[in-house]
């Protein structure tokens, strides 16, 4: 442990006296007693310590943090299914020469086996530094920072994008106002709302309305998680890297246009130099630069930017008494859910981040450095609170990754949902298995079945019995066709594709001659 | 000699009106890989060969792509998609099978719009039962919103002949063009014969 180490008990009392704490030993024993008692549903095989330490996390929900030179390239021998999260930890670790300790009940610090077990002085100060000083915006900044934000927000509007839960967007509200009360900010200076989208993403606007997708908050697993990436883009707000941005951005295309200009300009000497100068070439910028630029800018905020963001989300989160733990869950969770390699588009979001590895791991080195005694007082997770105000929103996504043609994820999400045997969801997993391949027998089948499941159950959806209809009809079953289309019809008489469905209906009883499968009767 | 740079001549100009725009006069016309004819009452615009993104395709446009279009698809095999895409990309449009059901169809031709042309809003107004190339038929009416932020409507005419897609469909801008292409283009679709 490495001290003096800055902390607070809680947001209402920020100032401590120097004080002393014995080695963090005592306090993880009784805390750890909950984890313990987590097994290892699947081996750890042997590998690399720290895959293998992220696999642990995933199994148990424990979070591992360590300094990042604590663990290199370091191997273990695993551990079998079955053993307890406590002995797994210990098991992998064995012959590596480091041993751990819980900081929570959630967390546990990797350290270097002749770490001592010294006493820490704990210096109280502000858990929450104060603000960077950034000069105010001028009017030429300012205009272009609500064009922007103006920008952003219409293409939201036009298309369609918000999600319109209230109620969701007013959870969401009170966990940004319990963050924001860290450091006394006011809690209505942000507005977060949801909006629909297939990739994990959230992001801040310099005039304080946050984001969030709903893939992202289908991807968390607690309020901790969420309070985490609130808090990162609350700081992206309240620490204004947007102007900080901005300017960057600004230096940067000047950089480009002199760099640029160097280039035509040594271009113009060489060939000057060898009699080639043409009466054409000047030191002209091309805009193609400019753009790269603007482009660049715009995949991210700078490595700084993040890194400041990622601290002070994780300074608010304890302050605002979550346990720490969720930042580092809610990172592990969104890189899960990211294919390596995969650029995820638009990009100036979150979790589209290229870097998700370096900030885990900057995360861990926080909580496993600096902030290491803030994190023992542990805090609320509120998984279960969490969990009940995304119940509704699983299926949507279901629906959002269909729209977009991702049947791959759809079909992962929808396994994931709990309790996924409601008519909707029988309905949704009919409609993945009919879109992913329209028109094969095999797909066609599975489609049926599922719809056939989903009209049996309470208030099912009136497509699933179209959709019945249309494949008893391709399967020249036409009085269960008929009945499944009346169906439709009883509960959609309005339906845009009402007109098509009633022609089947007045088709002669037996059906047609010239109805093969296919398009229309 | 002379007859070597005839042939090399005029596989050039060949080359060229595959290049460029070429007018459509009024009356009868092969379209779609000379798939289907059709019989416009107006002149239109033929996008050049070259610029199709499959040989089963052809596009049509009167005052320019920005505001209106009419896309040909002729003989669409079993098993093709209506756009060129990457094999590996996670998001695929459905490839056409005969033996698709109405909203099979529909949903391939809104995935067309959601995956192939990165439509932000699709929505539905009608689908209803036509007569196309003398089968039974889909017509499929529906509104969206490009990249662009411009709001288009669309009307989509299919109907499967001997096990292959073929397809008609409008699309304008909301404001204007939309309803000023739908008569001569409902007149063309019920001009269209397979040939």
């Amino acid at each position: 442990v490495r001290a003096p180490v800055r902390w607070a008990w809680s947001a209402a009392s920020r100032w401590l006296c120097a004080c002393t704490l014995s080695a963090l030993t005592h306090i993880p024993v009784a805390l750890s007693q909950t984890e313990a008692s987590t097994q290892l549903a699947v081996d750890i095989a042997p590998q690399p310590l720290s895959r293998a330490l992220e696999n642990l996390a995933h199994q148990s929900g424990l979070e591992v943090v360590y300094l990042s030179d604590v663990i290199q390239d370091q191997t273990t021998q695993g551990a079998p299914a079955g053993t307890a999260a406590r002995d797994a930890l210990a098991q992998l670790l064995d012959g590596t020469g480091l041993t751990f300790r819980y900081l929570n009940a959630r967390m546990v610090r990797i350290l270097t086996g002749e770490a001592p077990l010294e006493t820490v002085v704990v210096i109280g100060t502000r858990l929450m530094p104060a603000r960077p000083a950034v000069a105010a915006p001028t009017d030429a900044e300012r205009l272009r920072l609500t064009a922007f934000d103006e920008e952003i927000e219409q293409r939201i509007a036009r298309g369609q994008l918000l999600y319109g839960r209230a109620e969701l967007d007013s959870y969401l509200q009170r966990i940004a106002a319990r963050l924001l009360s860290a450091d006394g900010s006011e809690a209505g200076c942000v507005g977060v709302r949801v909006i629909k989208g297939a990739d994990a993403s959230a992001f801040a606007l310099s005039n304080g309305s946050i984001y969030v997708t709903t893939a992202l908050l289908e991807s968390l697993g607690s309020e901790a998680e969420v309070a985490a990436v609130l808090g990162h883009e609350i700081t992206h707000y309240a620490n204004d890297h947007v102007l900080r941005g901005l300017r960057e951005e600004d230096r940067r295309t000047l950089v480009a246009r002199s760099a640029s200009m160097l280039a035509w300009l040594a271009v113009g000497v060489a060939e000057k130099h060898a009699g080639l100068a043409s009466p054409h070439t000047t030191a002209q910028v091309p805009d193609q630069v400019l753009r790269m630029w603007a482009r660049a800018s715009m995949t991210g905020y700078s490595e700084n930017l993040e890194r400041e963001a990622d601290d002070r989300s994780v300074r608010r989160l304890i302050a605002a008494g979550y346990d720490a733990s969720g930042a580092v869950t809610a990172l592990r969770h969104l890189s899960e859910q990211v294919p390596p390699g995969r650029f995820v588009n638009p990009p100036p979001l979150y979790a589209s981040h290229p870097q998700l590895a370096r900030r885990l791991s900057s995360y861990r080195d926080l909580l496993a450095g600096r902030l290491a005694t803030a994190v023992a007082a542990g805090g609320e997770l509120r998984r279960s609170e969490y969990a009940a105000q995304i119940a509704g929103l699983h299926l949507d996504q279901v629906a959002i990754l269909l729209q977009a043609g991702d049947f791959d994820r759809a079909d992962t999400t929808l396994d994931a949902v709990i309790g996924a045997d409601s008519a909707r969801a029988e309905f949704l997993r009919g409609e993945i298995a009919r879109r992913r391949d329209p028109g094969a027998p095999a797909g066609s089948a599975r489609a049926l079945a599922a719809y056939e499941r989903a009209v049996r159950l309470p208030d099912p959806p009136a497509e699933a019995f179209r959709e019945q209809g249309y494949l008893y009809w391709r399967g020249g079953d036409f009085a269960a066709a008929r009945a499944a289309f009346a169906s439709y019809l009883a509960r959609a008489p309005q339906a845009a594709d009402a007109p098509m469905v009633r022609s089947y209906l007045e088709q002669p009883p037996s059906g047609s001659s010239s109805t093969k499968a296919g398009a229309a009767p | 000699m002379r007859i070597l740079i005839l042939i090399i001549a005029s596989a050039a100009l060949g080359g060229c009106a595959a290049l460029s725009y070429t007018l459509v006069n009024p009356g009868a016309a092969a379209v779609a890989n000379a798939s289907m004819t059709i019989s416009p009452s107006g002149e239109w615009n033929r996008a050049p060969s070259s610029a199709e993104p499959t040989r089963n395709e052809e596009n049509w446009t009167r005052n320019g792509f920005m505001l209106d279009r009419i896309q040909f698809v002729g003989a669409l095999p079993d098993g093709q998609a209506l756009v060129k895409q990457r094999e590996k990309a996670d998001r695929q449009v459905p490839t056409f099978h005969p033996t698709m059901t109405p909203t099979d169809l529909t949903s391939m031709v809104e995935s067309m719009y959601r995956i192939g042309g990165r439509a932000k809003v699709f929505t539905t107004t009608s689908v209803k039962p036509v007569t196309f190339l003398g089968q039974n038929g889909v017509q499929f009416d529906y509104d969206f919103v490009g990249d662009d932020d411009i709001r288009w409507r669309g009307r989509s005419v299919m109907a499967v002949a001997s096990g292959k897609l073929y397809l008609m469909t409008l699309n304008g801008t909301s404001l204007h063009y939309f309803d000023a292409a739908l008569p001569e283009f409902n007149a063309m679709v019920a001009s269209a014969a397979v040939r």
